[in-house]
């Protein structure tokens, strides 16, 4: 479109078009029958754990938390993306991460529902769920636990919501281009947003709110997260260094994973205008500068013991730096943060294939990083392991637990896809807003 | 040059033929058995199962297991059937209906066979057993424990001399030795060992006094208890638990750690409440 063309109309108009949710083309469609199988699957490993109990898994005595709660922590740490891009963006004025509100807050929400879902997995008595709240006790950093993600998950979803209000307006505009079905859906979440002036004022003051208070919650979810560690004695696990280490990691594994979804959503709708080399740009910086974040704590839990090596901590360590787990740690070490914080720093680096291959790298190194946390120190017990069988000095997760594990993550890959099929995936009134303002914008300024 | 090739083919051919040869040779594994006895009570019998890799025993588990009673193979004498566990273990106490046997026999056998698998050979193993018995006596006065080991013979119970007895009391995972390792018994088939300990007890002081033969070649393993008031009265102090403390039940939760995190709660979910009230605000205004 010429510029002599253009008028505020036809840009919004283009906009509008370019932004409405898309239905599944071939590939789409292959993608959800893929992630239906996977949640099948992980679907019927439970009902085998449910029928025959926890013993399906590779859980005893000693590792008695596994990749479930590797899974969960993941889970709660990914979420954190919706506060990071969204709020903390947004309250300090900066504006290009507009295109990419959604898909953190779309990420935010399926998580942290994951993370719930994935807790009551790792319960032998799923039934007994109703006892943390009949008997819970509030010393319990579990009840702590309980609590920050409900509070999270309701605050996650109606930060997702209130930013949609006046893209739903836009949706019903277009109803004809919509199902009957969809359309309902519409109407019912937002069909009573007009736009007008004091409407948008209490949206803006809401979201204002919102957004100042879900910055200490997503800090306290995931620094409860680690306190269910970091208040007991084991090694690896006993450190005061725990909470900041577990939101940096959090906003890591975040940005990676809005990277990645950047990456496949300007693929499969075509929003190369939208999300431009400039975000990706943007969107690298910021990695390199997490992931040395990261590292930095990385480097005060693993040195500073290091270079005690008291007794329980030095098995602990070697058995990371040098032992059975070495492999997995210097590769999560290297692939998932020094190597992307490495091809980040160079432009070239920050272009959007190089991006999405490191934001996969910084992902799966996250899942994994998460599971040396957990499992590895709980094979250093403190007393030594006497009378027991010899397999129950290792953890191998069996099938049934990877079926759930990956059909959890299916799980919340169908609900990102869900959200994108039915919901604009980049906000369409704000990108409109800053696209007039951007290009009508008086000369003088 | 055929010749050579020829040669080369039938070592070849004989070298696979004699390696899966020795693959499917089974295992023969290695079968124990012993027998456990205690006062009044009927007899139990482990049987452990090894394999002999590299000069070292490790346990085999899921093999099939049965036991018979003084009589190989008989439908009569059989105990149990089971499958090795993790330590390569079954164990069978004797059922009631081999009972009247059992007592009325001065010497017996027990016979296990570990059934054939795809892996493994069938293999039998017996152990002979003298029927013996431990009588325990404990003298309040001088804190004197004696136990006398005696055998069933048709003469009826004699004392049997220098057998290496050991005392213990028994705790809630194992056994604490009293004074030596073990101690030999005299011509009257007893040997004694002088209590002077301080150990808690339960309420009323009571603890649990044993004596046992071990690994003998013709008893096996053999004990005896009995209760004794040596122990300190076990006085419980729930004092820490009654005070309000991270320790404590839910009702006696700390009070900063109701209010402070409560305060929190109260505030962002006031908040949430606040947000919904400002959701129907904006639904009331498209009227």
């Amino acid at each position: 479109m010429d510029h002599e063309n253009k008028t505020p109309e036809s840009v919004a108009e283009k906009i509008h078009r370019d932004l409405l949710p898309q239905p599944f083309g071939r590939a789409g469609k292959i993608w959800v029958a893929v992630l239906l199988l996977i949640g099948a699957i992980g679907l019927f490993a439970y009902y085998r754990q449910l029928k025959y109990g926890l013993s399906v898994t590779g859980m005893r005595d000693y590792a008695l938390w596994g990749i479930y709660i590797s899974n969960f922590v993941f889970f709660v740490a990914i979420s954190l993306v919706g506060s990071l891009i969204t709020a903390i963006l947004r309250l300090t004025n900066v504006t290009w991460s507009t295109p990419l509100t959604r898909i953190a807050e779309i990420i935010a929400v399926s998580a942290i529902l994951f993370a719930s879902i994935i807790i009551i997995v790792d319960m032998g008595r799923p039934d007994r769920f109703y006892h943390l709240f009949l008997y819970g006790r509030l010393q319990s950093p579990i009840m702590w636990d309980v609590i920050v993600i409900t509070t999270y998950l309701v605050l996650g979803v109606l930060l997702l919501y209130f930013p949609l209000l006046p893209d739903l307006k836009i949706l019903l505009k277009f109803k004809n281009n919509f199902s009957p079905g969809l359309v309902k859906f519409y109407s019912f979440l937002g069909s009573f947003w007009k736009g007008t002036p004091e409407q948008e004022k209490i949206l803006n003051s809401s979201i204002r709110k919102l957004i100042i208070t879900i910055i200490p919650v997503a800090f306290a979810i995931h620094t409860v997260t680690s306190w269910l560690f970091a208040t007991t004695y084991r090694a690896g696990w006993d450190s005061s260094n725990f909470g900041a280490y577990f939101v940096s990691g959090a906003f890591l594994v975040g940005a990676g994973g809005v990277i990645v979804a950047m990456y496949v959503f300007r693929k499969a709708y075509h929003l190369e205008n939208y999300i431009t080399l400039k975000h990706f740009d943007y969107m690298g910086k910021m990695l390199v500068m997490l992931a040395l974040l990261y590292l930095y704590f990385n480097i005060n839990e693993y040195v500073v013991p290091a270079f005690k090596m008291k007794k329980l901590e030095a098995e602990h360590l070697t058995g990371l730096f040098t032992g059975s787990f070495a492999p997995l740690f210097w590769s999560v070490i290297l692939l998932g943060m020094v190597l992307p914080a490495i091809v980040m720093l160079f432009k070239a680096g920050r272009k959007p294939l190089p991006m999405f291959i490191m934001g996969i790298l910084v992902v799966v190194g996250a899942w994994f990083k998460r599971f040396l946390i957990v499992t590895p120190t709980l094979l250093h017990p403190f007393l030594p392991m006497t009378d027991a069988p010899e397999q129950y000095a290792h953890y191998f997760p069996t099938w049934e637990e990877w079926a759930i594990t990956s059909g959890s993550l299916a799980g919340a890959l169908l609900i990102i896809t869900f959200f994108a099929r039915v919901l604009p995936i980049i906000p369409i009134e704000e990108t409109v807003k800053e696209s007039l303002q951007e290009e009508f914008k008086p000369l003088s300024s | 040059m055929i010749r050579l090739k020829i040669l080369i083919c039938a070592v070849v051919v004989t070298a696979l033929y004699s390696n899966s040869e020795a693959q499917n040779e089974k295992l023969a594994p290695n079968v124990t058995l012993q027998y456990f006895q205690a006062d009044d009570e009927l007899p139990y019998v482990i049987t452990t199962v090894r394999k002999r890799v590299d000069r070292r025993f490790y346990p085999v588990r899921g093999l099939p297991v049965k036991l018979y009673f003084n009589e190989e193979e008989s439908e009569g004498a059989y105990v149990g059937s089971g499958i090795t566990n993790d330590k390569g273990e079954c164990q069978w106490v004797l059922p009631d209906k081999l009972r009247t046997a059992w007592e009325s026999l001065d010497e017996f056998d027990f016979y296990a066979t570990v059934l054939e698998t795809d892996s493994t050979e069938e293999v039998r193993e017996s152990v002979h057993i003298i029927r013996s018995r431990i009588i325990l006596n404990t003298n309040d006065e001088t804190k004197l424990i004696t136990g006398k080991i005696e055998k069933k013979t048709t003469d009826g119970w004699l004392p049997v001399e220098e057998v290496e007895m050991k005392f213990f009391i028994k705790r809630l995972f194992s056994r604490l030795t009293l004074g030596d390792d073990t101690y030999s018994t005299d011509k009257e088939g007893k040997a004694e060992v002088e209590f002077d300990y301080v150990v808690p007890g339960d309420n009323q002081g009571l603890i649990r006094l044993g004596c046992m033969v071990e690994d003998h070649d013709e008893f096996g393993n053999v004990f005896a208890y009995g209760n004794v008031k040596w122990g300190l009265p076990l006085i419980d102090d729930n004092t820490a638990f009654e005070k309000r403390s991270l320790w404590a039940t839910r009702d006696r939760t700390p009070w900063w750690l109701l209010i402070f995190p409560n305060l929190i709660i109260l505030g962002v979910w006031g908040l949430i409440g606040y947000l919904v009230v400002q959701i129907i605000k904006i639904k009331k205004l498209a009227k």
